[in-house]
């Protein structure tokens, strides 16, 4: 009943639940930031380089949880263990569903975070470090959660 | 191939760690980067507290953090535990 082809399956369902999904929070993060820089540089057109910069370098911050899903998928669709049986299959689909909702909230929050830098940046360009500090922080907390469930789908598709 | 009741419930408890760890993450994930940003605009309308506004994100954060921290522990139980 369950041979080869079931894991293959398991492995392509665990891949769309992880991209598909897992492009959601980071996508919708990243395109708050920028309409929220955007809205920063109307105001004060004067610090748009700075309120660039900020933005870049926080959607770099943002995107990693989508790349850490895209690292799951790539892993369930061509290295995943040539392992048959029942728990294995689930454990395929269960990688799949956990790194892409896990990469959701970070997504999520750590665009947010972003966003409400580049409004500050643009309200008050001379505090640029220390707003850039203290946004880097936040998202690195927020990012935790996602490193939290990358850790548990590579244990799900390799240690189990 | 005969399944067995025991290798049901292994199979069970995978999807249940991913699902776990998977939604569990979404929450900290949302409330850790509202406090971030929250914490953000603040320091932009007063740069001179930006140390003790940046304390006040990480202890609302780590609070935030702990229901992540549940979730994993529940799915690393699932993982390793459940036989």
């Amino acid at each position: 009943m369950i041979d080869a082809y079931a894991m293959k399956i398991a492995s392509l369902v665990g891949a769309a639940c992880c991209m598909g999904v897992g492009a959601i929070g980071p996508a919708y993060g990243v395109g708050y930031a920028s309409s929220r820089g955007c809205n920063a540089i109307a105001r004060q057109p004067e610090a748009e380089g700075q309120v660039i910069k900020t933005m870049l370098i926080g959607q770099a911050v943002t995107e990693s949880p989508s790349i850490f899903a895209l690292l799951v998928a790539f892993i369930l669709l061509f290295n995943a263990p040539a392992v048959i049986g029942l728990a294995p299959l689930c454990a395929l689909i269960g990688a799949g569903i956990c790194m892409g909702a896990g990469a959701f909230g970070p997504g999520v929050g750590a665009g947010f975070a972003n966003a409400e830098a580049c409004e500050g940046v643009g309200r008050n360009p001379d505090s640029e470090t220390v707003l850039l500090r203290t946004m880097l922080i936040g998202q690195a907390v927020s990012q935790s959660t996602s490193i939290y469930a990358l850790v548990i789908a590579l244990m799900l598709i390799y240690v189990v | 191939m005969e399944l067995t009741g025991a290798e049901i419930i292994k199979a069970a408890a995978m999807i249940g760690a991913g699902i776990c760890m998977g939604f569990g993450a979404i929450g900290p994930g949302i409330g850790e980067g509202f406090a971030a940003g929250k914490a953000c605009e603040g320091v932009a309308r007063e740069p001179e507290n930006a140390n003790l506004i940046t304390r006040t994100m990480l202890i609302g954060q780590a609070v935030s953090e702990s229901t992540g921290i549940y979730s994993l522990v529940i799915a690393l139980l699932m993982l390793f535990v459940i036989k």
